[in-house]
């Protein structure tokens, strides 16, 4: 029953009910399956064998299956994994990095909240300094009453 | 005294203790029982037992297990319907 060409459904596992064909036998506990299954190897107890068999070669390619099982009325599911693609580079300025205070400035000055110091032009001149009372001079309230 | 609506036995006792030390009996919500298998009434695994709340707000791939008839039938009951239609 179990031989290269033997039709088999799975019966465990998130592909339960997809049929496939025995490719190679590797030992008593693992054949290789294709058809609408992933190609690759599985334990025997997982299948269940069918009455039918087809025509193949031992470790015949995924084509070859294809075909084969077109030929016994089962259409397998062509499906079309996207291709990884390059992975985007990383590209990076000509001039160094700013160092981080800078940054924050330069990105403050951007949005208008920062105003720039300048020197002031049109300042007021400045007062003259009033002359400092002297220490010793008493008010004329807290001057000491005259002796009659 | 324990009010009327706490007596039911829908609901169940869980000791606490409160951060100011004294012993509390809080009233807590069951949670449902778990799947049963349709075919031979076996605990289904992979379905969890959660009240709706939690179970709307899970993914689907945490509610059942990824296989046909996943949360309905055990794994023993899909293998024999499996091999039965193929042997038809």
């Amino acid at each position: 029953m179990i031989e290269v060409g033997r039709l088999v459904i799975k019966t465990a596992g998130r592909s339960a009910g997809k049929v496939g064909v025995i490719v190679e036998v590797v030992d008593d506990t693992r054949i290789v399956v294709d058809g609408c299954l992933k190609r690759k190897s599985y334990s025997i107890r997982h299948f269940d064998a069918l009455k039918d068999t087809v025509k193949l070669a031992k470790g015949a390619s995924h084509a070859a299956v294809v075909k084969a099982l077109e030929g016994h009325g089962i259409t397998v599911p062509i499906t079309n994994p996207k291709k990884a693609g390059e992975r985007p580079k990383r590209v990076r300025k000509a001039k160094g990095k700013p160092a981080p205070k800078q940054k924050k400035e330069a990105a403050l000055k951007k949005e208008g909240t920062v105003r720039p110091v300048e020197a002031v032009k049109d300042a007021p001149a400045a007062k003259p300094a009033a002359p400092a009372a002297t220490t010793d001079a008493k008010p004329a309230m807290l001057a000491a009453p005259k002796k009659e | 005294m324990v009010s009327g609506r706490h007596k039911s036995r829908t609901l169940r006792r869980v000791a606490k203790k409160t951060p100011g030390g004294r012993n509390v009996t809080h009233y807590e919500e069951r949670k449902p029982a778990a799947a049963r298998c349709a075919g031979c009434g076996t605990t289904l695994k992979g379905v969890p037992r959660e009240r709706p709340f939690r179970m709307q707000t899970m993914p689907k791939s945490r509610k059942r297990p990824e296989r046909p008839y996943g949360g309905v039938l055990c794994h023993a009951c899909l293998k024999k319907k499996i091999v039965a239609e193929a042997r038809r």
